[in-house]
């Protein structure tokens, strides 16, 4: 005989039925009809779930690794560290009620952390059973990606070399923009400038071959791979490589003069062997100022047959434009014309002057017709007294090769105002080793760093590359401008007639370090340029009316900001 | 006596079979083990009758009888019934109902003189319930639970009702069926004493699961100790009226 | 001393067409909704809120969980409650969350049905009557609570109306109240007639019953007028039987063709069989044929020939019939739709498919037969009696509507209303009817006891509720001679009416022994000019004082030597008393039963609804040797004792 006694409860609503294991009373409420004692030896709600599990910690930066990928700086006994701790048993704990967690005190050297968990589980039909159960945690040290990258500094795998053979380093900055733009530069662990180019290392192959299929993308190049064996396992099949790629930009620059070798030029829709460079995208466009026949070239064709510039930007010579008149065809934005130019600088090089033209007067045929006007100073090539090594030149007819090609208008009175720029560029160099290789505040972003090669042409070229951001639209759409810092801008618009000098230091003291005045004028850098373009426009101080001004909704924003961010990200 | 059993690994027993004081009816498996069960505790005293319930097997959940008769679903073919016509004793009814719930063993339980109903069924059924089981009808439920054949295990001697019922609701049903009630399990915990137990006044089967315990209650509602001088039996009562008034 | 019986109208079955003219001008229809429903007495509520409270703190034994605040005093109390219909109303309604309280559910009760005449029972209520009803009202209270909360729903409420409106005038039979207590009809106190509505045209309105009642009364002029006539056809499983029967009764000269038709005047009648049905499957040939391919079977050949030839040969007989037919009142027919190709819808067909004089049986009927026939024509044509309370009756209507489907079916007909056995603890009695079981018990109580001095008043008060006779036996048979004496000589009662219950003895032959027929006799010499004392009370001879000292000697000489011979006597009077006892006892059941009679429908076999004994047969066989009182006893305490000592400690 069962023992039952029932204890009569004054509301007579519940029910009182004895525990189908031990036969204790409880009450029916409980629907599994066991007592709680006998469900839990029948049940167990952790099951399936780990009490034991490893905790990742990275000695170098103490920080803990939140899976799959963070890494979490957690204080010991903290919320976050708890967080990533119940993390580790987040799957099984789907299937159960979080009800409580909290650490259980263990010495910081034991390597464990214990926490002590409540959970709760529908068991059976509407018994809902709670549970506390210990997690032990062991904690396993190791380094962090990050940490690992700083331990070992030159861990790269593959490094692309590019190369553009030309005196200036112009194509290398609008490449910096363009990869700042597209942000190709993610994976890069290192930059180094070398002779006529760069070097980008990457600790993954795939991140070079990456690197190099976007500059494939925006400029005319050629590649080559190679590959370095390290090591070599014979047990597993596992080598170990160093993969290099090496690219090699065309070496012909906006601008530049191109004679075309004759059967070539026929070949292009026997265009006039004598062009100029109207633009470098992925291919050279070639344009005939004399007819306004253009040509594109690709790089595979390029590099078929390559062919070097006549004259480059630097040979360019400023002249007067006395009088122009456009002659009928048109073609996109060039309008061919006749125009009369002579040397803005003709008093000085009086000498130069053989004799032919009076005084100094050329008549020429230009395709800038559209925009020039008379009492313009635009640049050119002077071929009169011009001296090419070149076998194409020489082998065209000579009496076709006209005095002077006008290749781009220029805006020297205004220059002069030495007004600051409302606008400046982002860069990719890297400031900690710059200041580490010897106080060299010069250069202009990844290049001229060095300092020694050729840091006056860097900023020579710097100045030249912002004004052709300036003058063309279309380059100017392909990167990321900025607005520059205002303070500074209001600070240069007080000292507008101020000289020169106290500008740029003024500007400069706004600056870090000097390496990242990318926005304002660019000080000696400007002064070389006028200087190297002659100061015999001194006198005339009016201003050009069609200065390209760059629309502020042009800019972006938080310039420094970016900068910032920037900076964080490349230091690796 | 209460003996455990299982069909075909089910414990349900109170499914695939049905048991009364003048007969026992078994569903027919893949092999005799039930049937032997039942047949070693029963065969001298009453029939044991292998059969089918309209083709199927839950002969159980679809009959509901007693001593005086067997009622049997719509779906129950003629030669069923006239099998059951030969197997049982000739006092026994039997008697084909036209009921919306054709569940007949979830809707009605009963002992040999009271029955309880699905609060909806038919007025015909009712009446048809009484005359053939010759049983006083109420509807009723058992602990809020319509089904009250699944829900609760009757005989003459007690009745074992879904662990959830209330003491008073306990003390309403036993005022109506004049026989000792107790809210129990079977199977370990489960609620359908129906499915999980067959009774009759001497003699019980429950499923397989079913604990000491829950065998211990099973046989003390039931009377089933097979004490029978009066002293037990006063002993008994005092013991489990007292305590469960 | 009235020795007449009062309810002799009552048991002799009246015609619908021959209804005293009395009774007729008192009667008015009393059906659900047929009257507005009639408000409570105004001084039941504070009572009741008495009551509630007086019986609320000791109300806390029995419950029912179902329906709120429901208490019992007793377990009677208590099952009887799970077999009304305000359990089972809850029973179902609890399982939505809405069981209603006992004051609420009397409310649906009364705002579907309310009883006519009400008011004039009311007026002609003794005050012994009234005092029962308050008693009975504040009974119910102590079951109800007037707090009972939860309103009904509205759509309930539609439903509850829509019930009501479909249940007004549309009952199978149509009950008409007396309007005032007709004692010179012996028609006692809450009693009901009955008229299957299928005998009158339809009417919407209750009046329109009324009048069309009266004007099918018979006048006595039919013979002029020429004979009135109902005609009962029936075909089923190739039986038919029909006839036309007058409404006339047969006077008691007239021939009676017809075995067992009583002084009905059968005027024609037929009945034929063919082979149609299909045995061990039932339903008609044609009906198989139509549902599958036609069978080709030899049997199936057969029914088919059985079912054309049946079809043909009640064609026939209706043609011949045409005359009675068209001169038939009602037309009642039982018949497929198959079958009633027969009667209707062919050539030459004398009755058409809408004749308003078509009727269905309102009630089942059994193959159709002659006797069926005559069974189904006593059954439409007989007034239906039943003595049921108000109460009783507004349950009823109540169980009636919530019977009632909520779509728009076909009207079903009334539930059979059970007959009420006479349980002391059944709440369904009236008052009345209560009071009057209650009276005869004490009456039986003093007779057994043989308290003549508590009797005198007793009687003189309540005589008339009681047939003189029965009571006379009851007497005899209890062997009281003074009582005996008392009521032959002082009361004066008839020694010479049969005792129906006792298949129509006289109270001298139910004598228990010699001195209660000694009494008989001396009465019957001491007044021989009272009655008939031989031939109709069949008391032998009278017994004058020296004949009855003669006899006395002669006896005590027997007795001296013949003592093996009053051994013997006296075991024989032994087994006589046990007899009689088992009489008395049925007598006593059956007078209770006839007290209630039923209003039964299609005069089919009623179910005894009642609460049969529980658990009667347990161990009831190990009590033979006890007298059946004290059997029930032990049973009743035996099953009992559980509850009890369950109820009992709380």
């Amino acid at each position: 005989m069962v023992a039952m006694d029932y204890e009569p409860d004054a509301a007579g609503q519940e029910s009182y039925i004895l525990c189908a294991d031990c036969g204790t009373v409880i009450s029916s409420a409980n629907g599994a009809g066991l007592c709680v004692g006998c469900l839990r030896n029948t049940v167990d709600i952790t099951e399936g779930i780990p009490k034991e599990a490893t905790l990742n910690f990275c000695r170098g930066c103490e920080r803990f690794l939140s899976p799959p990928q963070t890494w979490v700086t957690a204080q010991p006994e903290s919320r976050e560290l708890l967080a990533i701790c119940l993390k580790k048993i987040a799957r099984p704990l789907m299937k159960v009620r979080l009800i409580d967690a909290s650490f259980i005190w263990t010495e910081p050297h034991s390597r464990r952390i214990k926490i002590k968990v409540t959970i709760q589980k529908e068991v059976l039909a509407n018994t809902v059973l709670q549970q506390t159960f210990e997690l032990l945690l062991v904690v396993h040290t190791g380094q962090c990606p990050q940490c690992t990258r700083l331990a070992a500094k030159n861990t790269w795998k593959a490094s692309v070399q590019v190369r553009q053979k030309v005196t200036h380093k112009r194509t290398f900055l609008w490449l910096e923009q363009l990869i700042l733009k597209h942000n190709a530069h993610k994976d890069t662990i290192n930059i180094n400038e070398k002779r006529d180019g760069l070097d980008f290392f990457y600790s993954e192959r795939n991140n070079a071959i990456k690197m190099v299929e976007f500059l494939a993308g925006v400029v005319p190049v050629r590649s080559k791979a190679s590959e370095q064996l390290i090591s070599s396992d014979t047990h597993s099949n596992t080598s170990n490589y160093k993969f290099t790629y090496s690219v090699e930009i065309v070496p012909v620059c906006k601008d530049d003069l191109v004679c075309l070798p004759r059967n070539q030029a026929r070949a292009w829709g026997n265009i006039s062997p004598l062009t100029i460079c109207s633009r470098v995208g992925n291919t050279v466009h070639l344009l005939d100022p004399m007819t306004l026949q253009q040509t594109d070239v690709t790089a595979p064709v390029y590099w078929r047959q390559p062919f070097d510039s006549l004259a480059t930007v630097t040979d360019l010579v400023e002249f007067i434009v006395l009088d122009v008149e456009p002659s009928g065809p048109v073609r996109g934005k060039y309008v061919l014309a006749d125009a009369q130019v002579t040397r803005s600088s003709s008093s000085n090089n009086n000498t130069d002057d053989d004799g032919m033209g009076d005084d100094g007067i050329f008549h020429t045929r230009t395709h800038l017709g559209g925009i020039l006007q008379p009492g313009d100073t635009v640049l050119g090539y002077h071929l009169t007294n011009a001296n090419f090594n070149n076998d194409a030149f020489d082998s065209f007819d000579q009496d076709r090769i006209p005095d002077v090609i006008l290749v781009k208008k220029t805006y020297p009175n205004r220059r002069k105002k030495s007004k600051p720029r409302n606008w400046k560029l982002r860069s990719i160099a890297k400031e900690a080793e710059d200041v580490a290789e010897g106080g060299n505040t010069l250069g202009r972003g990844a290049l001229g760093r060095k300092g020694g090669v050729d840091q006056r042409n860097v900023e020579r070229d710097y100045e030249l590359f912002l004004r052709d951001l300036e003058e063309d639209k279309e380059m100017r759409a392909a990167v990321n401008l900025y607005k520059a810092n205002q303070e500074a801008k209001e600070a240069d618009d007080e000292d507008d007639d101020v000289g020169m000098g106290e500008t740029t230091k003024k500007s400069g003291s706004g600056m870090k370090g000097g390496k990242r005045r990318t926005g304002v004028n660019g000080g000696t850098g400007e002064m070389q340029v006028d200087e190297d373009m002659g100061e015999g426009t001194d006198a005339d101080d009016e201003e050009e009316e069609d200065f390209p001004e760059i629309d502020i909704n042009e800019l972006l924003e938080h310039f420094e900001e970016m900068d910032m961010e920037d900076a964080t990200e490349e230091v690796q | 006596m209460a003996v455990r059993t299982q069909f075909e690994n089910s414990t349900d027993i109170g499914v695939f079979s049905k048991l009364t004081n003048a007969y026992c009816l078994t569903a027919l498996a893949s092999s005799t083990n039930f049937y032997s069960v039942f047949e070693s505790e029963l065969s001298d005293v009453i029939p044991i009758v292998h059969t089918t319930i309209g083709g199927t097997r839950i002969v159980g959940r679809l009959t509901a009888g007693n001593r005086h008769g067997l009622l049997v679903p719509s779906t129950t073919t003629d030669q069923e019934l006239q099998h059951l016509r030969n197997s049982l004793p000739p006092s026994v009814a039997i008697q084909r109902i036209e009921e919306r719930l054709s569940a007949l063993g979830n809707v009605i339980a009963c002992n040999d003189y009271v029955a309880l109903v699905h609060p909806d069924i038919d007025r015909e059924t009712e009446e048809i319930i009484a005359d053939t089981l010759k049983v006083e009808v109420f509807r009723q439920t058992v602990a809020s639970n319509v089904l009250v054949g699944s829900y609760c295990a009757l005989s003459n001697q007690g009745g074992l009702v879904h662990p959830k019922t209330s003491r008073s609701e306990l003390d309403e049903l036993s005022s109506l069926l004049q026989v000792p009630l107790v809210a129990g399990t079977v199977n370990r915990g489960s609620e359908v004493i129906g499915a999980g137990l067959v009774v009759n006044d001497w003699c019980a089967f429950t499923g397989l699961d079913t604990t000491a315990t829950e065998i211990s209650v099973i046989e003390a509602t039931f009377r089933l100790q097979g004490q029978t001088s009066a002293a037990v039996i006063n002993e008994m009562r005092d013991s489990l009226i007292d305590h469960y008034a | 001393m009235s020795t007449s019986t009062p309810t002799s109208i009552l048991s002799r079955g009246i015609s619908v067409y021959s209804i005293p003219p009395e009774l007729l001008s008192n009667l008015s229809v009393r059906s659900i909704q047929a009257q507005p429903s009639e408000s409570e007495p105004t001084s039941r509520s504070p009572k009741a809120i008495v009551s509630a409270q007086t019986n609320l703190p000791g109300a806390a034994g029995l419950s029912c969980q179902t329906c709120p605040n429901a208490n019992f005093e007793t377990v009677e109390e208590q099952r009887a409650h799970f077999k009304s219909d305000w359990h089972r109303y809850n029973a179902r309604a609890k399982l939505t969350g809405r069981a209603v309280g006992a004051e609420e559910w009397e409310g649906m009760v009364e705002g579907v049905s309310s009883i006519s005449g009400s008011e004039s029972s009311g007026s002609s209520s003794t005050t012994s009557s009234s005092q029962s009803k308050v008693a009975r009202l504040l009974k119910r209270q102590t079951i109800g609570n007037p707090n009972g909360d939860g309103g009904s729903d509205d759509d309930e409420a539609l439903e509850l109306a829509d019930r009501q409106r479909r249940a007004h005038l549309r009952t199978a039979v149509i009950w008409f109240s007396p309007t005032t207590s007709l004692p010179s009809l012996g028609i006692p106190q809450d009693t009901q007639f009955g008229v299957h509505r299928a005998l009158f045209p339809p009417f919407d309105t209750a009046a329109d019953y009324l009048t069309e009642l009266k004007r099918m009364q018979l006048t006595g002029n039919e013979e002029e007028n020429g004979e009135r006539r109902l005609t009962l056809l029936m075909v089923a499983g190739g039986h038919f039987a029909g006839m036309v029967v007058s409404i006339r009764p047969r006077g008691k000269t007239e021939k009676q063709d017809v075995k067992g038709a009583g002084d009905v005047r059968v005027l024609k009648h037929k009945t034929f069989h063919r082979y149609t049905t299909r045995k061990k499957q039932g339903g008609s040939q044609a009906i198989n044929d139509n549902a599958k391919s036609k069978a080709v079977s030899a049997g199936a050949m057969l029914r088919r020939y059985g079912e054309a030839a049946l079809q043909e040969e009640i064609r026939s007989l209706m043609v011949d019939w045409e005359e009675d037919l068209a001169a038939s009142e009602r037309i009642f027919i039982r018949a497929s739709t198959h079958g009633k190709k027969s009667f209707y819808g062919f050539d030459g067909a004398v009755l058409h498919k809408n004749d308003e004089r078509f009727r269905t049986f309102p009630f089942p009927t059994r193959r159709p037969t002659l006797q069926e026939l005559l069974r189904c024509w006593h059954e439409l044509t007989r007034i239906k009696v039943s003595h049921l309370s108000e109460d009783a009756l507004r349950a009823l209507d109540q169980e009636y509507i919530a019977s009632l489907q909520p779509k728009n079916k076909p009207v079903k007909p009334t539930p059979t209303i059970t007959p009420l056995p006479a349980a002391p603890a059944v709440p369904k009695l009236t008052p009345e009817e209560e009071a009057k079981i209650d009276r005869r018990k004490r009456l039986e109580d003093m007779i057994r006891k043989g308290r003549l001095d508590a009797l005198k008043p007793f009687w003189t008060k309540y005589q008339a509720e009681f047939n003189s006779s029965e009571i006379l036996g009851f007497v005899a048979l209890n062997d009281q001679e003074e009582i005996l004496k008392y009521l032959l000589e002082e009361e004066k009662l008839d020694p010479t009416k049969p005792i129906e219950t006792s298949n129509n003895k006289r109270a001298y032959e139910l004598s228990a022994n010699k001195n209660i027929r000694n009494v008989f006799r001396r009465v019957a010499f001491n007044h021989p000019e009272w009655y008939d004392w031989v031939s109709d009370a069949r008391v032998p001879s009278g017994l004058s004082d020296e004949l009855e000292a003669e006899q006395n000697n002669k006896k005590s000489e027997r007795r001296k030597g013949l003592k093996e011979k009053l051994k013997e006597r006296e075991k024989q009077r032994a087994v006589g008393i046990e007899q009689d006892e088992k009489l008395a006892e049925e007598k006593q059941k059956a007078e209770e039963a006839m007290k209630v009679t039923a209003m039964t429908l299609g005069g089919g076999s009623t179910n005894n609804k009642g609460p049969q004994k529980l658990g009667g047969k347990v161990g009831g066989e190990g009590l033979g040797g006890m007298s059946q009182e004290m059997r029930m006893q032990i049973e009743r305490e035996r099953r009992a004792r559980a509850a009890e000592a369950r109820f009992g400690r709380r």
